[in-house]
Formats: structure tokens, sequence, C-alpha cells
């Protein structure tokens, strides 16, 4: 085992070293018209990634027969090594997926800057929703371009709601009237609770957070910001909801192998959009529907994005930008909607019938998918990102798990982060 | 005496082949032991995020090491306690299973082979079952793990396993002590070893079967026994997959030295830190095997000494 650790880090020094493996970039031509250019593209993912890609290709094919585009599918384990392997060793993939991680490679100054390309081709990012541009801004420039989006929304157990005759979440709803339903429909003694799971997991503490006025980290990311008085108002709901009226499930009040929501445990979850797709597949036995997450001080949910940017040490630059012009452009967009799971950040198709029409199946109200879109923040990203969720996970996990005092872990994680904060700062110098 | 030009080049000729024959082992040695070993060492006093070029920090690594008491201290006191608790139960459920299974019964085959299947399986596979054998709930509504629903039988209420903080590192150790049947493969030949001689002299004595065992099998399996400690004290600084397969509802009250090893390099890409704790963890475990090396004199009983 360390061995293995030790040898892969041997061969990544290798690589830093200057080695020369042949690992990303394709055949180094200009990628001018009338000249054939070859464009390496990875991303990560499984089948359903793969059939998406090679459809937006085949498209792609009929406007620029000029471009060979290789793409690369790696697993999503192990997908960031795989990344920084290639981009240490000076030879990256032409187009690259990334998400979260996008803060890390931009502040190291490993991306090209896409902004005088999309001003070059008219390419106006207000036609985008504004949260997935602004994730992939790097001190005021577009440094990526948004592929797939989707935010936290709330699904909920029609036949739950109707037993106890209940409202049904609505666009207006608030934490108050969330609350209330949630403590109608738990019945511990039978494992039925408000809520399905919620945990130090970094958008779902966060959905509380940013919705009662607070934040993770300061504007300039320079501290941690959960111990205002928001914020903190924010957590010990959280904690009473497990603990003090446990409308949503403790660690041990979990049923192990069994999925709460699909099985008709839980009244309500508050999760991301992946749940749509696989609710129409799972969920038999009741009727389902999804609503924007409450509002508390202000509207606000947790965005997941991800998107395609293109290293600075790309040997065919102008052939990669046409490529994320294309999959992040119209046709490409429009080709994710017929999915009619994840959001295209592309407003105009997010908007049209492409993605909402999905017939007779359920969610009937598909369409607020797009009203929480509109009310999406894009997390506080820095080059800490992992070790910050990890002191999340370290901290609110006392609090979730071992009911410890709000403010005694978050003045520990406070000293922790604002630790890690200020190395970032160093890191970014 | 002078060498003749023949005998010279038979000379040169031999070394020329001795380096050729063992060149395999050496380059492999050279490229993927030692190359490593001392890069990480020199990466253990740098910072390195991989992407831009290491730089030089001095100790500062391993003074950050000292500070980290929320995961490197606390990692360190799970990986001991998985030492200290874990490598006596699996020596003394090992030596009883084995005594057990060295009896010559009818069908004994079947039983040292359904004892020592757990061995062959394995992997996580085998853990994410645990992970639900070991579910918390006592029934009401609950759909409880199979071990407590079988604690429910006999009126025991039973633990919450991985989601309670006094549990959680006990269950990672229960899973381990599941594959304890694996080390008859030592334990068996130690046992049959003993002169049957030795221990008729001591029944005509008029020694009971416990004292028997204790005052003459066990002394002359002490080799076995001290390999047995050594390789279970290094394995249990090393477990890596258990904790992260089931880890803890805070991964802290289970993480091991390996996990935090683990992070730091390919979650965190702080390659010279996690070099840093490789080192740590490296020196910490040729300490307790040269101790363990130097007691060994007082007690191990070689029979050809």
């Amino acid at each position: 085992m360390l061995l293995a650790m030790l040898l892969v880090t041997a061969m990544m020094m290798t690589a830093g070293c200057g080695g020369s493996a042949d690992t990303g970039g394709g055949a180094d031509s200009g990628g001018e018209p009338g000249k054939t250019a070859e464009v390496s593209f990875s991303y990560w993912g499984g089948d359903f990634d793969k059939a998406r890609m090679e459809k937006i290709y085949e498209e792609f094919k009929k406007v620029h027969p000029e471009i060979k585009v290789n793409l690369i599918q790696i697993p999503s384990d192990g997908y960031e090594q795989k990344q920084l392997a290639t981009m240490a060793a000076g030879n990256p993939y032409d187009v690259v997926q990334l998400a979260e991680s996008f803060y890390s490679y931009a502040s190291k100054g490993t991306l090209e800057d896409l902004t005088p390309y999309l001003e070059r081709d008219g390419i106006d990012t207000s036609d985008y929703y504004d949260a997935a541009i602004r994730a992939y801004s790097y001190q005021d420039k577009v440094m990526a371009m948004p592929m797939r989006m989707g935010t936290m929304i709330l699904l909920y157990n029609k036949n739950l709601f109707d037993q106890h005759g209940l409202e049904y979440p609505s666009d207006e709803w608030t934490w108050d009237d969330f609350y209330a339903a949630a403590k109608t429909i738990t019945d511990p003694k039978n494992s039925i609770f408000g809520l399905g799971g919620v945990g130090s997991w970094w958008a779902s503490y966060q959905t509380w957070v940013y919705s009662y006025g607070g934040s993770l980290l300061s504007e300039d990311r320079t501290q941690l910001t959960l111990d205002s008085p928001e914020a903190k108002k924010a957590i010990q709901t959280i904690q009473d909801m497990i603990w003090k009226d446990n409308i949503a499930p403790q660690a041990s009040q979990l049923l192990q192998g069994v999925d709460m929501w699909t099985s008709g445990k839980v009244g309500m979850i508050i999760d991301g959009p992946w749940h749509i797709l696989s609710s129409q597949a799972n969920i038999k036995d009741f009727e389902w529907d999804i609503a924007p997450v409450p509002k508390g001080a202000k509207e606000a949910s947790p965005l997941f994005s991800n998107a395609f940017a293109i290293p600075k040490l790309s040997k065919n630059k102008e052939a990669a930008w046409e490529v994320v012009k294309f999959w992040t452009g119209e046709t490409g967009q429009k080709i994710l909607a017929a999915e009619h799971g994840e959001i295209p950040p592309l407003k105009s198709v997010a908007e049209s019938d492409a993605y909402l029409n999905i017939g007779d199946n359920p969610p009937a109200n598909f369409k607020s998918q797009l009203t929480s879109a509109q009310r999406a923040f894009a997390p506080q990203a820095t080059v800490k990102w992992d070790e910050i969720n990890r002191a999340a996970d370290t901290y609110l996990g006392q609090i979730f798990n071992e009911q410890r005092s709000v403010d005694d872990a978050l003045a520990e994680m406070k000293i922790e982060v604002d630790r890690l904060l200020e190395e970032a700062k160093q890191l970014e110098q | 005496m002078v060498k003749t030009r023949r005998a010279r080049s038979l000379t040169k000729r031999e070394s020329r082949n001795f380096w050729l024959y063992t060149s395999p082992w050496i380059i492999g040695f050279v490229a993927f032991t030692a190359f490593p070993f001392l890069s990480s060492f020199i990466l253990s006093f740098m910072q390195w995020d991989v992407l831009s070029p290491p730089k030089f920090v001095g100790i500062d690594n391993y003074v950050q090491l000292s500070q980290d008491k929320t995961y490197f201290w606390k990692d360190l006191n799970n990986t001991l306690y998985y030492a200290l608790i874990g490598v006596p139960l699996t020596i003394i459920l090992g030596l009883a299973v084995s005594v057990l299974l060295s009896k010559p019964i009818r069908g004994i085959n079947f039983y040292r082979i359904v004892f020592y299947l757990p061995a062959v399986f394995g992997g996580v596979a085998v853990l994410k079952l645990w992970t639900y054998l070991l579910s918390p709930g006592t029934g009401d509504g609950m759909n409880p793990g199979l071990i407590n629903a079988m604690l429910g039988w006999f009126g025991i209420q039973g633990p919450g396993w991985s989601q309670d903080p006094h549990w959680a590192k006990p269950a990672v150790l229960l899973v381990g002590l599941w594959g304890v049947g694996g080390s008859m493969m030592i334990w068996l030949p130690a046992l049959a070893s003993v002169p049957k001689d030795l221990l008729e002299a001591g029944e005509i004595d008029g020694a009971n079967r416990f004292q028997r065992f204790w005052r003459i099998t066990v002394p002359l399996i002490t080799p076995a026994i001290f390999f047995q400690l050594t390789m279970g004290i290094i394995g249990s600084f090393q477990i890596f997959m258990e904790p992260v397969i089931m880890p803890g509802s805070s991964k802290t009250w289970t993480d091991s030295l390996m996990v935090v090893l683990f992070d730091n390099a390919f979650r965190f890409y702080k390659m010279g830190y996690a070099s840093a704790i490789a080192w740590v963890i490296f020196i910490m475990i040729m300490l307790v095997t040269l101790v363990n090396l130097y007691f060994s004199r007082r007690w191990v009983y070689y029979e050809s000494k």
C-alpha cells in the first residue's frame, strides 16, 4: 500500500520534471480552416455521458469536417488524478471537463482565458444562467464554458401529504411552512420522516445557510463566515431537525440498503436534480412532484455544474475553442435538453419545449427547475475546496451526529478553515 | 602468481554475466523501490501540489504534522487502537481456531475449508456486505442488520455500530477478525511440529490439558507467535480499506493514518505533507518492529539453539 503510493508520487515527480510521456495532446497543427486539426477531449462519466458526447460529435462533424475530435472517457473515480498528471507533464488534453476543481486549475494559471474568444465570436455570456458563468470565472475572466447544471430541489411524496391533508409545497414556500409539514408527517416509530437525509455534504447544509442569509466564506474568500448569526441559526435548525424534533432521521435511524425516498419512507428530500431521473425509474407506489427549495431570508439554492475549459498548454487552441463553442452552444445544449435531466445552462434552450416538455411523465411541476435555476448561487470555491469540505465534514459532523454545541464546533472549524485560507492566499501569490 | 589473460577475461565475462542476469531485479528495485523511497524523503521537506514546481520548506511539514490534532493525532490514536486491541485479538482467536482445527476428527478438511474461506473472499464487496450486516436498529419499523436482529432474539439491544462514536472502531475491528481463519496457514504447521512425546510425557507426569497447552505447546510455538505479532502490528499500521469502505458517520471516528496520508496525497495534492506522513508511519513501524525484535530474545524459543 505504502509502496504503491510512493510509486505514484514518484511517477508524478518524473512527469513534473519534464518527462515527455505522450499522454494528452494530439497532432500539432494550427487548426486553420482547410487543414485538419485533431482535438483530444477528455470527459468523465458513464454510458449516459458517452452516448451524449458521441451524439453531439455526430452533429459537430457536419459543421466542422476539418476537425477530428478524440473523445476520451475517463472514469469519474480518478479523473482528477489523471487530469493533474497530464497537466503536470506539460501535455494536457485540448479540452477538459471541470467542476469545483476549476478554481484550483484557474488560480495556478493552467487554463486559457476564453474572454477574447467569446468577444471575437460575439457570444454573449448573459444568454447563459448567471450562476453558471460566475462559477467558471476567475478574476472576472471566463475560463470555462458551462455544459450542464442543476440545483438543489425539493422532491415530495404526494401520498404522504394527502394522508395528512397537507398543502403541497409551492414556489412561495417558506422554511416555516416546510417545518410544520415535516413535523406532521414524521412518525419515527414507523421510520417515517418529514425529511430524508440532511448532513455535512456541502450542498446539503449550504442550502439552509444561504437561504437563511448566511454564507460559507466572506465575499473575498479569506475568512470562514459560518459563525455569523444567520449561518449559525441555519446550522442550529438542522441540528434541531435531527435531534430535537427528529423530523429528519438520525444516523442510526437510516435504513441501510434501502432508499428511504423511493421506498416512500420520507415526505420530502432536498437534494440534487439527478433524483428526477432515478425517481422516474424507481418509484412505483406513490405520486411525487418537485418544487424549488423553501425560502428564508433569501431565495437561494446551491448550484451543481460542470464546464469545458482549454488548458494553456494545448497545442490546438483554435480547434479546441470550436469544440467548446459547439458543445456549449445551441446544438449541444439541445441534445442535452432532450434527456430532460440536468438543466442546459443556455437559457433559450432551457426555457424551450426541447427541455420542458416531458409528456405525461412525472414530475408535473418539472418547470419549477427553472425557478430554482434563477435562484442558484455558485459555491464559493477556493484552492482549498476539498480541505474545507473535509473540515465541514468533521465539525458539522460533530454537530449533526454527536449533538455537539454549534458554537464550540464552529469556533474550532473557524480556526482550521481560516488557516487554510491563509495558505491559499500564499499559494495564489 | 600472475593471472593469465584468459583467466582475466573469464572473470570479466563472469562479472558481466552477473550484472546481466541480475539486471531485471536491479532495474526493478531501483525504479520501483529505491527511487520512490528517496524521492518521498526529499519531498517530505518540500511543498508540492503537482502543478507548480516543488518548493523547499525545511521541516515545516513535520512541524505542521505535530500540530495537526484534528486529523493526524486523532488518526494516530485510531490506528493505535486497531493495533493494540486488534493484534492480540487476532492472535488469540487465530490460535484458538487453529487448535480446534488441529484435532484429528472426522471431516476436519471440511471445517478447515470453512474457516479458511473468509480469507479467500474479502475486499470491497465483503466490506459492503458487512456494512449491511452491522446496520443499526432493533426492529419496531426499522430493518435492523442481521447481527442486531440476532442479538434481539436474546433480548439484547444491539449498538449503532458505524453510526455510534463508541462502536464505529469496534465495527472495523470485527470485520477484520472475520478473516482470522487465514492465519491457520501459520498456526497449523507450528502446532503439528510440537513433538508428541513431550506432550505424552507431560500427560504421564499428571499435567492436565490446559497445563500441557500452556507449558509445552505455547513455548514451542513462540516463533510463530512472534512472526504473527510482528506482521500483525505492521499490518495494523497500514490498515486502509476497512475505514475507507466502512467509515463511521463522522470519518474521524474510524480514519487510520493511511487514510490521512491518502487524503493529503490524492485528494488535496499536498505531496510534501503526505510524504512526511509516510515517513512518520515508516519510522513508527520500524521502531515498533525493532523493540519487538529486541524483546523477542527473552520469550521466543528456537529449538535449534
